[in-house]
């Protein structure tokens, strides 16, 4: 076609701008002075969200006809690819995604224009207002920084340079889509927000208003997050989930201040209090999704994710630095509106344990966000960089995670307003006691059958806190198991108190009761689910402190013993396709004599990427555990293959939790037949259309999840990231603080990187190792060679010491903030009570009949 | 085939903006008003919303009773707070209805002076009153053929026409 489709995809980035503008301005208009306007915005802000779909679909055109005088279409596709990895491509890229964004928000937008149509008339004109301004800012972007529709300066070229193979798999299908929706879908609430603080309606208004948008959001984060972890997990050689890479910890990070938020919301929902803070923390995760994927584009700290270092960086920190001081400006612009009297009815409270959950998401936030960070702060203080690597974060993240997981146990079993002493006592026992129970068997058995209590581990520092620390790494499996089981035991029990109930005063029978209980009262109940698919999740995590691994060499037929496994190599096999040829190595499984199956680990080498040929990975997962093997090498001739092989325990559960944390989601944020149906039949088969859409996608996105054995299509998702030869336990500890010095790559700890100049270090490192030099002096020398960037963990001094001491430091203070603030606002709560006059006055027995009647419609939480 | 599919959509979705665009820009010379009525009392809406969590709490106080994680004295102590609260609420609330229910009142009234009176009196001259049977003496409508009670013919032949 000759029509000049790049000039049509510019002139409509243009009309988006113009639209967003105008929408804006009448939305301004119409919450200022003109509310008949608003009808006018409405329209404004679906022609926008067209307009952006407008784009997409000429960009995918482009992608399917292979124009390649786009650049971008040049660039990211080539004549070759299948037409599914021609649509995925529209996100594989820079400008593409930034399009894609926008596509999502322009989708968001639209449902939430057609859910709040006839609601909310007096917040609508600055939600849209808000929106516009979001729109307006992808389009500068768009247009001016990442023209998705820019030429080729040469014309077009005769074939494009296709995507890179690595993301030529489903994964790249369902990954940053979901995760993408995750980010986009906080701007919703973030708009009501806005548009609350605006117009000064701060009561409850808004919260209830968002409720549902702030649970898909939520959702959609932890769905993107999950696939990025099975996606990593699958496809990278090194058989982890998570390395606490910049761009993963940019998706964790709105999700800490997402589930805060989702608690503290409940209690100004209970007591009116905490206004401020619910409405920063929401912005807040607003601002951490802008955040966040500014980290990834800009390039401004290296990760395997980034996207090539761009000037993009400069738009995103205008944009935030607008974006805050507007913000807090509102904020302190609606200061009296917000300010409540705090007071609680008692400190020992679910107030104060929701209060506690905020403090150490909010601690686990802010401490991962300065590690993420800290390369910047300290090439800006010192004028030298350090790395930040998954080694540090492992060993940190670790008592952080076991007090979210106590705390997931001690809200469900503390009443709201006030826990009386004796029933407090009794709400607790069970579950300690099981929890004791466990720890006790853990610490007896647990070697016997494979999983001892406490396990070995080096220190990261050399000093008293890094004794801490690997002594807390230590006794994680012990402590971890020892808390699921105090977290299952109070769930299981709510669950049980709550049937018993309403057997005793509904009279229904024992299942019937669960449902009903269930069904009622499904925001609490659906609650105490997701804290229990999060307790199956630990589990999954908790299997890493039993990790096995093994290398080895056959000859075909020669087998080796892994744990209880037996592997016998059979042969290797060579297959082409279009843009690959395929070396599959067969393993025969067994176990005690029992042929279990065959694995096919493989190599891929693709035609346009011949140097670097890819590792496909061969998992077989079971509840006990996954039997991950990587092929390392084959020699034609004599076809022996050198392998690498782990056992990791419990990895199924991490995704069998996932899939309960949706479920739990999705009943707790059911809406009742009433709520879908009880409108104008046109209103209502929306819905029922959209909830069934909603449910089929799910379901899709589900089955997606599973991990799947039968695709041959999966390769390492870094450059250098490739099986490498680690002897034992000690030297992996050492090479996973050492940084590969090869240069061009984004710097792979040498406990992962495949290169020629790795295996050259990792060579001279083990002679100093055998020759009976410490890890700790290894890594000092290793440091003063090569500076501070080359060493993953920094030290413990000076500056790299305020990188964990701020952190924790400031959890400190708050904690010590929550005891003092909650025990002033429990008097003052007490000193009320007493204040206000017991008496009731006689008239008040007429509205004891009215209360109830109130009573009957008020939902079940 | 598939770029076609695109092709299409990119098409159907043109014509959509443009649609839309017209649809906002014809609202917004076409405009009507907004009565000022539609202000909400600021003190009202948070009176609503005080019942909202109010109720809430209640109802949390009960299950949490049920399930039995507050003692009888606690329950009955906090339980006595937040419905006297409640009620206090609830009375209020009804209250200021009372202001916007004179406020309709008044409303109606005025227009009921402004418009002119169109129903016409009742004209009672020329329409005859009920038939009286002349069989058990039951009215019945002036239109009926037969008694409503005995069956008997009420209208004779010549005026049954």
């Amino acid at each position: 076609m000759q029509v000049d489709l790049p000039l049509f995809g510019t002139v409509v980035l243009c009309a988006l701008l113009v639209s967003a503008a105008y929408t804006a301005a009448l939305a301004v208009l119409a919450g200022r002075s003109r509310p008949a306007l608003l009808k006018s915005a409405r329209w404004g802000t679906y022609a926008t969200c067209a307009l952006v779909a407008l784009a997409v679909f000429t960009l995918a055109y482009a992608f399917q006809t292979h124009d390649f005088r786009i650049r971008y279409v040049s660039r990211y596709s080539d004549r070759s690819m299948p037409w599914y990895y021609l649509v995925t491509s529209l996100w594989g890229g820079q400008d593409g995604s930034l399009l894609w964004w926008t596509f999502l928000l322009s989708l968001y937008t639209t449902a939430c224009m057609r859910w709040v149509s006839g609601k909310y008339v007096e917040l609508q004109p600055w939600v849209i207002a808000t929106l516009m301004s979001i729109f307006m800012f992808f389009a500068v972007l768009m247009l001016f920084a990442a023209n998705p529709f820019a030429v080729n300066a040469g014309g077009a070229p005769p074939d494009g340079e296709g995507l890179n193979p690595l993301l030529q798999n489903y994964w790249m299908i369902i990954h940053p889509p979901t995760l993408y929706s995750g980010f986009v879908g906080w701007s919703i609430p973030f708009a009501f927000v806005v548009a609350a603080l605006i117009t000064g309606r701060l009561g409850e208004e808004w919260i209830y208003a968002i409720r549902r948008w702030v649970l898909v959001a939520w959702l959609a984060l932890s769905c993107g997050n999950l696939l990025g972890m099975l996606w990593s997990y699958e496809e990278l050689a090194w058989g982890g989930y998570w390395a606490w890479d910049p761009v993963e910890n940019a998706a964790i990070l709105p999700w800490f201040a997402g589930t805060a938020y989702l608690h503290s919301v409940m209690i100004q929902e209970r007591r009116g209090m905490m206004k401020v803070y619910n409405v920063f923390l929401l912005c807040l995760t607003f601002f951490m999704t802008i955040f966040g994927t500014f980290l990834t584009r800009s390039g401004l700290i290296a990760s395997v994710h980034s996207f090539a270092r761009s000037d993009i960086g400069q738009y995103f920190v205008w944009y935030l630095c607008l974006l805050i001081p507007a913000v807090l400006g509102l904020i302190f612009y609606r200061l009296p509106k917000l300010r409540s009297e705090n007071r609680l009815d008692a400190f020992l409270s679910r107030e104060v344990a929701f209060i506690m959950n905020n403090w150490i998401l909010l601690g686990m936030l802010f401490f991962v966000l300065i590690a993420t960070t800290f390369p910047l702060i300290s090439e800006a203080i010192r004028g030298e960089t350090v790395t930040v690597g998954p080694a540090f974060y492992n060993r940190w993240m670790i008592p952080f995670g076991i007090t979210l997981l106590v705390l997931a146990g001690i809200g469900p079993l503390i009443a709201w307003r006030k826990a009386s002493g004796s029933h407090l006592l009794r709400a607790f026992r069970v579950p300690v006691i099981v929890s004791v129970i466990v720890a006790a068997l853990h610490i007896a058995f647990g070697k016997q059958i494979g999983f001892p209590a406490i396990v070995g581990s080096a220190t990261i520092y050399s000093t008293l806190t890094g004794y801490v620390l690997a002594v807390v790494a230590g006794i994680m499996p012990v402590l971890s198991t020892s808390a699921c089981a105090f977290v299952t035991a109070a769930i299981l029990q709510e669950f049980v108190r709550g049937t018993a109930m309403r057997m005793r005063s509904a009279k229904e029978p024992m299942f019937i009761a669960l449902l009903n209980l269930t069904w009622r009262a499904r925001r609490r109940y659906g609650g105490y689910l997701v804290h229990l698919a999060i307790v199956v999740m630990f589990l999954g995590f908790t299997g890493a402190a039993y990790d096995v691994e093994k290398e080895f060499a056959l000859h075909p037929g020669e087998s080796v013993e892994l744990q209880n496994y037996t592997l016998r190599y059979d042969n290797t096999r060579m297959e082409a396709d279009a843009n690959k040829r395929m070396m599959f190595s067969d393993i025969s499984v067994f176990e005690n004599g029992h042929r279990l199956g065959r694995l096919s680990p493989a190599k891929f080498i693709y035609r346009t990427l011949p140097d670097m040929p890819t590792s496909e990975v061969a998992i077989r997962s079971t509840l006990a555990n996954d039997l991950y093997v990587v092929m390392n090498s084959v020699n034609p001739e004599t076809r022996v293959a050198t392998f690498k092989a782990f056992v990791r325990p419990f990895v199924a559960w991490i995704w069998i939790g996932g899939i309960l944390l949706i479920l739990a989601t999705l009943l707790a944020a059911a809406p009742s037949w009433n709520e879908i149906f009880a409108d104008a039949p046109a209103q209502s088969r929306l819905r029922g259309a959209v909830a069934s859409a909603a449910a089929i996608l799910l379901a899709a996105g589900l089955a997606l999840m599973v991990p799947s054995h039968a695709r041959a299509d999966g390769e390492s998702s870094t450059l250098h990231a490739g099986v490498v030869h680690i002897r034992n336990a000690r030297e992996g500890q050492l090479f996973e603080r050492l940084l590969c010095m090869c240069g061009d790559c984004q710097r792979l700890p040498l406990s992962t990187c495949a290169c020629s100049t790795a295996v050259d270090a990792r060579a001279t490192l083990r002679e100093r190792l055998d020759a009976g030099e410490s890890i700790e002096s290894i890594v000092e020398s290793y440091r003063a060679q090569y500076g501070t960037r080359a060493v993953a963990i920094p030290s413990d001094k000076g500056l790299d010491r305020a990188m964990w001491a701020v952190p924790i430091g400031g959890i400190v203070l708050a904690a010590i903030a929550i005891v003092v603030l909650g025990r002033r606002w429990a008097r003052r709560g007490a000193a009320a009570d007493k204040a206000a006059t017991p008496a009731a006055k006689p008239e008040a027995s007429e509205y004891d009949k009215k209360l109830d009647d109130e009573l009957k419609d008020v939902d079940g939480m | 085939m598939l770029p076609l599919v695109f092709l299409g959509l990119a098409a159907l979705t043109l014509l959509w903006v443009l649609f839309a665009v017209w649809q906002s820009v014809r609202a917004v010379t076409v405009g009507a008003s907004i009565d000022d009525g539609t202000v909400v009392d600021a003190r009202r809406a948070s009176l609503l919303d005080e019942k909202i969590a109010l109720l809430r709490s209640i109802k949390d106080l009960e299950f949490e009773h049920g399930v039995g994680k507050i003692t009888d004295a606690d329950f009955q102590e906090l339980d006595a707070k937040y419905r006297a609260r409640a009620k206090s609420v609830l009375k209020e609330l009804d209250t200021d209805l009372g202001v916007y229910r004179e406020r309709a009142y008044a409303m109606i009234d005025e227009r009921l002076k402004a418009a002119p009176a169109t129903t016409p009196k009742a004209d009672t001259t020329d329409v005859p009153s009920m038939l009286t049977c002349a069989g058990c003496g039951t009215s019945n409508d002036n239109d009926s053929v037969f008694c409503k009670k005995c069956g008997a013919r009420v209208q004779s032949e010549e005026s049954a026409s």
